[in-house]
Order: structure tokens, then C-alpha cells, then sequence
């Protein structure tokens, strides 16, 4: 004959609560350092570097390798009112100026910018004469400096209205500053070295 | 004659009432993942005054310097108590600021000139050269070519103009 059931097993479990206070008491902290600390919004700097005052006086020409006279590349970009000029070797005519019209909705178009910029580099400037390595004298890392047939061949003078809003000139500043090639994906320097004007 | 207590209410243990966490917990670990997933450490560096900054693709990132903010208030001097730009100290006002006739800015020009002899006075090895600039999209461009004149004027030679990073 079986035994009865006992009576004691039916008693119910009782679900055990983990005790999450202290969870909770670590969270209330976290919480607001890592509030402080977010980034909602991904911020960069755009960095400008004015050349010296005596150097925009003297230009940037200097001394070739044969002790001859190097040329200047003299890279002019206006921002008026209806586009883009380009101009190199200073001048206002002919293949060395570029007029970039406003698009049909009125905005700059700053495709076809990339594109001249791209083309005066490859096409005008061309390849480095050659590459010197410069070593830093505090940090002492070594830096790789590409010399091109033009001393001021990394440089662009932009001159813009007064007006012109600030966006606008930042979008210039990139779609000049470097290209990415096609295959490799990777940035190269175009004219890194701007410097700033104004159209009087 | 009252009756006698019940003998079963008085073995009955009497279960403190508690507050079940449990949603709260959920809650709370979602939150923390997302803010993990945000953390920065340029975060700590540097906070947007403005919620209208330009857009670039430049990857530099954010360096503790000394900043100003540029808005439709004038010249502004951001600090850790004031970081709205609606209760920022005024450096240089609208009217100077937007004037055709100066071509550089007195306030803002002895604003650095200040920053620059306490660096000295508090014996830093650099002297502040960098300047941080936050400026809005919509300002006009010659604001900035003001502050970059004055800025340089004084000493500064690098400015770095805080964008919005986009890919």
C-alpha cells in the first residue's frame, strides 16, 4: 500500500526576489557621469592656419634647385554672388580662369569646384619634384613634405562677399582641402593651406 | 466578552510590503547601454553651445583650448555655469561686431590680450596660441575674418573652427 502524500510539499514555493538595490544604487550614479560625458553630436575642428603677415607681402616664391627663380601657382578663388571664379598664374582670362555658374536652384555648385580643383592639381601642379622628411624637434616624429614645382602649390587664396554665410565657406574649405582617390578610397592633400580674404 | 484572538492570524508572518524594481531595472539598463554607446571621450573635451554649427567632413578631433562662441548675440565667452547662449558673458556686442567701418574688434582684442598675460602670470610653459571658434552657419562670413584679424593681432595663429562631422 502506497504512503500519503505528505502534506508539506504542497506548500507553494516561494519565489526568492534577488536584492537590487545596490544594482540600482550604482545605476543612479552611472547614469548622469555618462550623460556628462555623452556625445549626442559628433563634433570635428576645422583648422586654419593664416601664413605669416611678411610672407603674404613677399609671396612664396623662393629659390629652385638650380638656384633659379620658382613660380608661383598664384591659386585665386572668388565667391561671388553668381559662382565660383577660378583663377591661377594670376589670371582673368583665357584656359587659366574658370567660371563656375550657380546651379538652376540658386545653390553654389560645389561638384563641379571639386572637380576644377582636382583638375588644376593633377593637371597644373602635378606630381611632387620630390619628397623631404622633416623631423619634429619635440614631439620627434617625422613628417613627410612633398615639393612641388610651384612653392605655393599647396595654397589657396579664397576671397568671399561679407555676407556670404559661414556654412557656405565651409563646404568650400572641404571640397578644396583634399580628394579621395577612386580605387584606394584614401584622402590626398589638394590645397590644404587656405587663406582667407574678402571681396572689398 | 470579546472574543479570543484567532490562533491562525497570529502564527500568520506578516510580509514587509516591498516595491518591485524590476521595471525600473529594465528601464535603466537600456539607458545605460545607449549612454555606453555614446560615451566619448571628446565628450568630456567639449559640448556644442550652438545647435546650428556647420556641417563638414573634416575628421580633426576636439582639443581643449581657449573658445569663444559666435552668435547672433555678438562675441560670447563660454564657461562651465553659463552653457546656454542665451546667459553667456557678452565679449563683444552685436554692434561691434557687424560695424563696417572697424575692421578689428577692441573687446575681444583685450579679452585675449587678459587670457594671454594670466597664462604668463600663472607661469605656462605655451602660451596660448589656439583659438577655438564656434560659430553658427548662418553667420555672416566677415564676423569670422574680424575675430581671425583681431585673434592674430594678438598672437594667435591657429584657429580651430568647431563643425558638425558628417561622413
Amino acid at each position: 500500500m502506497a504512503f500519503k502524500p505528505s502534506q508539506r510539499r504542497k506548500a507553494p514555493d516561494e519565489t526568492v526576489e534577488p536584492n537590487i538595490t545596490p544594482i540600482m544604487n550604482l545605476m543612479v550614479v552611472l547614469i548622469p557621469m555618462l550623460l556628462s560625458v555623452a556625445q549626442f553630436v559628433q563634433l570635428s575642428l576645422l583648422e586654419y592656419t593664416p601664413p605669416p603677415a611678411e610672407q603674404i607681402l613677399d609671396g612664396e616664391g623662393g629659390e629652385g634647385e638650380g638656384g633659379g627663380e620658382v613660380q608661383n601657382l598664384d591659386l585665386l578663388l572668388n565667391i561671388a554672388e553668381g559662382g565660383f571664379e577660378v583663377s591661377v598664374f594670376n589670371e582673368t582670362k583665357g584656359d587659366n580662369f574658370k567660371e563656375i555658374p550657380l546651379l538652376p536652384d540658386g545653390t553654389y555648385d560645389f561638384e563641379a569646384l571639386h572637380r576644377e580643383m582636382l583638375r588644376i592639381k593633377t593637371d597644373i601642379v602635378g606630381p611632387p619634384v620630390r619628397v623631404e622628411e622633416q623631423a619634429d624637434t619635440t614631439s620627434q616624429q617625422v613628417s613627410r613634405l612633398e615639393i612641388f614645382k610651384y612653392a605655393d602649390a599647396n595654397r589657396i587664396k579664397i576671397s568671399a562677399q561679407s555676407q556670404l554665410p559661414w556654412q557656405v565657406l565651409v563646404q568650400v574649405l572641404d571640397e578644396t582641402r583634399n580628394y579621395r582617390d577612386p580605387e584606394t578610397r584614401m584622402p590626398h592633400p589638394l590645397f590644404p593651406l587656405p587663406l582667407l580674404g574678402q571681396i572689398q | 466578552m470579546a472574543f479570543a484572538p484567532s490562533k491562525a492570524r497570529k502564527l500568520q508572518t506578516r510580509k514587509e510590503p516591498t516595491v518591485s524594481l524590476n521595471s525600473m531595472m529594465d528601464m535603466m539598463t537600456i539607458i545605460l547601454l545607449f549612454l555606453l554607446k555614446s560615451y566619448s571621450t571628446s565628450g568630456a573635451l567639449m559640448q556644442p553651445h550652438l545647435d546650428n554649427l556647420p556641417e563638414s567632413t573634416v575628421q580633426k578631433s576636439p582639443e581643449k583650448h581657449l573658445a569663444v562662441v559666435v552668435s547672433e548675440r555678438g562675441v560670447l565667452k563660454p564657461s562651465e555655469s553659463a552653457t546656454d547662449k542665451a546667459t553667456m558673458p557678452i565679449l563683444v556686442p552685436i554692434g561691434e561686431l557687424a560695424s563696417e567701418e572697424e575692421a578689428a574688434l577692441p573687446s575681444l582684442e583685450a579679452f585675449l590680450y587678459d587670457q594671454r598675460a594670466m597664462d604668463e602670470k600663472l607661469g605656462k610653459k605655451e602660451i596660448a596660441h589656439v583659438l577655438t571658434v564656434e560659430a553658427a552657419e548662418n553667420i555672416p562670413y566677415s564676423w569670422i575674418l574680424k575675430i581671425v584679424e583681431t585673434a592674430t593681432s594678438v598672437g594667435f595663429d591657429t584657429f580651430d573652427f568647431v563643425v558638425t562631422k558628417i561622413s
